[in-house]
């Protein structure tokens, strides 16, 4: 099938002529055929559910009367009473603050820890650099379920070979940081090389003035480096943040061994409890959808403070 | 090369693609059973249960009926994980056949449409099972199941240390076990009789039981819910103050600390329940032929009055295709004495049914307790003594997950007990209110 | 020239303050690992009875492994082979969905294209716990629940997978080859078989090994969709094994082996194919 969309074949102006014939290629159906199955599943099982749910969230279980409800529960309108409800509970900020908590800690330990091995890894002479980069990496292999079983074992006084029977790590500050940690080590790889591979894109020229004029490489990294990939540092702080905001594997995994972690203990946590053992899908769909916007409102948020923050730092 | 690689990723995908819509169509599990009901061929159900040992049972019905054969799955969470399952798989209809169901969760699967009637199938249970053990399974004059095990909360305690500290008989009163508490802790500070355990709300549901409690009261078709009564409050604030004194651990059962812990002699009693001796080689292996079972210490001296903790009966699903071979089965396992037999030897179930307590299977103690033959003799006892809640409610989930998060705060931040029996007694009616029960509390 | 020069003659010594740092970090990754590999060789007695960092040479390593392939039948080995199935299934289709979703978005103009890149991107701030039960809840009006396909269709779109291939695809695939390929008469369609995908295989690799973590990884949809242990993958049989048998100690060793066996494909996955994907692609600035 030729679909030139009739573009003159003279020589003059030919790569101008490119371009905008690119731009005018409404005749193909390629793009369209291709970009099908994608836009397919995402209508089925993306936009479709979450629809549903935000439909769900509107309605709420009734049974019909008699003591254990003589014909099947079915569902009538709520109108808002699912999100009344929700805002009004306290253990939902009660829930909110913890998980706010553990991104206050982990979310600076990420990009702290992920920056600081970028850069090392980035170091004239610094050895090791291949197999350190491959097991910094690692963790993100292991499900987020495992990690936090593993860890679990490191933490119980009774298995722990990190002086669990020392510190409390289930003692009621001890858990948010046992949690943040599980998190952070997961992803610390997978960070560290997204920082890394825009640190090798820098152009060399840059820090090799700077080297000729007697910096060192302490100061080129913090004062050169550092400020150049400030937009890469802002794109992992917003995956770490909305990963903080959907924070479930690790406290869940953990929950059996610890006191401390209740089953409404981070919001998400709190949005399964009420569909899983609750019975109570249309709760859940009400909290997940005022998740939603926040986490929406917290993304912004961060991408805004990034944005500003890279302007101020290329003045 | 890359163009070899690409061809084998294309090829890859579409063989899987295909491959994927012929495992749709023959996936194991999308419908309950394979045979439509001809006669003469073969019947297939499918029976969920996360007890071990229950192959061999399964396996031994196998044998005996070729024309029901039944498959055995083991659920991926137990107790309420696995009913919220199966509440949310009735509608798509996949639900399996058979299901084990705890007592305290058979009324929220009855409201919650799960699990059907089974008068028309089974003989008049009455004959066989005590007033009380049918009540766990009879509601509004319908039956949901035949009951198969009743569990009387049993006092266990390490003979050897008991007498090492001077204690020669064990408690029959809480008091008792309070003095008790202290002379061990005192003789050896890192011991301590027992725990409490915030995981569990069966547990403490079993001591409030035998101190009087009855959470889910009805009249009519009215429910009234007292969860923080006078006897549930009293419980609570006994246990507060062995917990505050340090004379009880407050690690959850089956935690890998408290296992440690019993294992190690640190923990030197358990307020258990009949199945314990099932459950203690997996919790303390070492420790086997050391404990003694005694009834549990009674609030007033000669009150021979005790709880139940677990217990269960097998149900039939909506979703079942089958509900007439189902019910036979159920009734073979729980309402048989081959049934029976084989429960006792592979599962150590202690039957509820009145000839089933009479087998002389039960004469053999169970293995981890080979130094008390007389074990199931006191079981029988025991059975006789047990009183539990008139009725359990419609959304015991709520309750149970509202006790391990209020009691498990209260342990963590050092507060009261008795105030998170209110909090559990708020959440459970205003989950009532809301789904549409009449509830009489305010 | 002179740069040569300087670097050559700072070649002597090595950087130690970056190189401890690193080495900190990698133990630091590395030691939970170590951990199970270690743990693994204990039989259960051992395992709360030995100091944490002695291995075991007394054959506990074998003893459970025997025990976790022999558990209820064999069921370990089932569970391995669901969790290939569905990530290399899961894997390759959602691979070449993203590749060609990629190319589509990131070398045509067309009604829609900026929305849709749009609408997809956003999907990642959805989280998957929301939007599991009414997935499950839609697919099982078409009676489509407890099969393979229930957990793999859902999982078919990756976000982030479709705009890796966008960006590579437009860094990549120069406009001019294409054009040059049509001005040759070409169709599109061969333009994207034989030129564009093949440019963009680098890209594909790397969003395959994504993708195959990621569904090999994934706990939560198997977990709402799945109702028969047979077609459970490791994630969600190994988390059942801890759950049902009540976090019973006997079945740590299995678990723990369990564990380890998880870990396994995804390390070799990883090294062998290392030569052959970019892990460079993940940040935004793509240097081909």
């Amino acid at each position: 099938m030729t679909t030139v969309a009739g573009a003159p074949r003279t020589s003059t102006g030919r790569a101008a002529r490119i371009e905008s014939s690119t731009r005018r290629r409404h005749r193909t159906m390629l793009p369209v055929i291709l970009i099908a199955p994608a836009v397919l599943l995402l209508l089925a099982f993306t936009v479709a559910p979450a629809i549903y749910a935000v439909i769900l969230s509107f309605l709420h279980l009734q049974i019909s009367g008699g003591l254990l409800g003589t014909g099947t529960p079915h569902e009538v309108w709520a109108g808002l009473s699912n999100y009344i409800e929700t805002l009004t509970d306290p253990e939902f900020w009660q829930s909110l603050g913890r998980m706010l908590l553990i991104a206050a800690i982990g979310v600076p330990a990420t990009i702290a820890l992920s920056t600081m091995f970028a850069l090392c890894l980035d170091a004239k002479r610094a050895r090791l650099v291949g197999i350190t980069r491959l097991a910094i990496f690692l963790p993100y292999a292991v499900p987020g379920v495992i990690a936090s079983l593993l860890w679990g074992f490191m933490y119980l006084p009774a298995t722990s070979p990190i002086g669990g029977n020392v510190i409390d790590y289930f003692g009621s500050t001890g858990i948010f940081f046992a949690v943040a940690n599980v998190a952070v080590w997961s992803v610390v790889g997978f960070n560290m090389v997204i920082l890394y591979t825009a640190v090798r894109s820098l152009p060399a020229d840059v820090f090799e003035a700077a080297e000729i004029d007697g910096a060192s490489e302490l100061q080129i990294a913090l004062r050169i480096k550092l400020p150049l990939i400030a937009p890469a540092i802002t794109m992992v702080t917003l995956f770490s943040v909305i990963g903080a905001l959907q924070l479930f594997n690790e406290p869940t995994t953990l929950k059996p061994l610890a006191n401390a972690i209740t089953s409404t203990w981070v919001p998400l946590m709190r949005v399964y409890a009420q569909a899983n053992v609750n019975n109570d899908i249309y709760g859940g769909a009400a909290s997940s959808f005022i998740l939603i916007v926040m986490t929406v409102g917290l993304a912004v948020l961060v991408n805004l403070i990034g944005r500003h923050g890279f302007k101020r730092g290329t003045r | 090369m890359f163009h070899k690689k690409r061809s084998l990723v294309i090829a890859g995908a579409s063989a899987l693609a295909v491959a994927l819509t012929a495992l749709t169509g023959c996936s194991s599990g999308s419908s309950p059973s394979d045979n439509s009901a001809d006669s003469g061929s073969v019947v297939h159900l499918r029976y969920v249960n996360w007890d071990g040992g229950m192959q061999t049972v399964v396996d031994e019905w196998n044998k005996a009926n070729p024309k029901v054969q039944v498959k055995l799955i083991k659920p991926s969470g137990t107790g309420y994980t696995l009913y919220n399952k199966l509440i949310t798989n009735n509608k798509a209809g996949t639900n399996p056949d058979v299901t084990e169901v705890e007592y305290q969760a058979l009324p929220a699967l009855i409201a919650n449409k799960v699990v059907v009637s089974l008068d028309k199938y089974l003989p008049d249970l009455s004959k066989n099972f005590s007033a009380s053990a049918l009540s766990q399974v009879q509601f509004q004059g319908k039956t949901y199941g035949v009951p198969q095990n009743v569990c009387p909360m049993i006092f266990f305690y390490r003979k050897d240390i008991f007498d090492a500290a001077g204690i020669t008989a064990p408690p029959t009163t809480w008091e008792e076990y309070a003095a008790d508490a202290a002379i061990i802790h005192e003789k050896n500070p890192s011991q301590v009789i027992g725990n409490f355990t915030a995981a569990d709300a069966g547990w403490f549901a079993g001591l409030a039981q035998q101190a009087g409690a009855n959470w889910w009261t009805t009249k009519g078709d009215t429910w009234s819910v007292g969860i923080d009564d006078a006897a549930s409050v009293k419980v609570a604030e006994y246990w507060q103050g062995l917990i505050d004194k340090g004379l009880v651990s407050p690690e959850p059962n089956w935690s890998a600390q408290w296992n440690t812990d019993m294992n190690k002699g640190n923990i030197v009693g358990w307020v258990g329940a009949q199945w314990a001796p099932n459950q203690f080689p997996s919790i303390a292996k070492d420790t086997a032929g050391k404990w003694v079972a005694a009834p549990l210490p009674a609030w007033n001296a000669g009150d021979k009055t005790v709880g139940i903790w677990g217990g269960e009966t097998e149900a039939v699903t909506a979703n079942s295709k089958h509900p007439a071979e189902a019910a036979k089965f159920v009734n073979w396992m729980n309402g048989s004495t081959d049934g029976i037999n084989s429960l006792i030897k592979n599962v150590q179930a202690f039957p509820a049914s009145t000839a089933g307590q009479k087998l002389p299977a039960l004469q053999t103690p169970p293995p981890f307790m080979s130094n008390q033959p007389d074990y199931n003799t006191l079981m029988a006892t025991e059975a006789q003594n047990v009183r539990t809640f008139q009725i359990w409610g419609p959304n015991a989930n709520v309750t149970f997950d509202s006790y391990t998060n209020a009691f498990g705060s209260a342990l963590q931040n050092k507060t009261s007990l008795a105030d998170a029996l209110t909090t559990m007694q708020t959440a459970t009616v205003s989950d009532m209110k809301k789904i549409g029960f009449t509830v009489s509390n305010k | 020239m002179t740069t040569i020069a300087i670097t050559g003659a700072r070649k002597k010594h090595p950087n130690l303050v970056p190189t401890i740092i690193l080495v900190i970090g990698a133990l630091y990754c590395f030691l939970p690992v170590l951990w199970i590999v270690i743990a693994s060789t204990k039989t259960n007695d051992q395992l709360f009875g030995t100091p944490t960092f002695l291995p075991s040479f007394t054959g506990g390593f074998f003893t459970n492994l025997q025990a976790l392939f022999a558990y209820n039948n064999g069921i370990f080995g089932r569970w391995v082979l669901n969790s290939v199935i569905y990530a290399v299934g899961g894997g390759l289709l959602s691979t070449v969905i993203a590749g060609a979703a990629g190319y589509a978005l990131g070398k045509y103009r067309f009604t829609g294209s900026v929305w849709i890149f749009r609408a997809i991107v956003a999907a990642v701030l959805l989280p998957q716990i929301m939007l599991a039960v009414p997935q499950f809840l839609l697919l099982a009006k078409f009676g489509m629940t407890n099969n393979y396909a229930a957990v793999i269709l859902p999982q078919l779109v990756s976000p982030f997978a479709i705009y890796l291939c966008k960006i590579y695809a437009q860094a990549a695939v120069p406009d001019e080859l294409m054009e040059a390929a049509r001005i040759d008469g070409s169709s599109e369609w061969r333009i994207f078989w034989s030129v564009g995908s093949r440019l963009m295989l680098p890209a594909l690799v790397t969003v395959f090994l994504l993708q195959f973590i990621g569904i090999w990884n994934n706990f939560l949809l198997p977990f709402v969709m799945l109702n028969n242990d047979q077609l459970y993958p490791l994630t969600l049989g190994l988390y059942g094994l801890m759950i049902v048998t009540g976090g019973q100690a006997a079945q740590y060793s299995i678990v723990i082996a369990g564990v380890l066996v998880s870990i396994v494909p995804l390390a070799i996955l990883f090294l062998s194919l290392q030569r052959y994907w970019k892990i460079d692609l993940i940040s935004g600035g793509v240097k081909i």
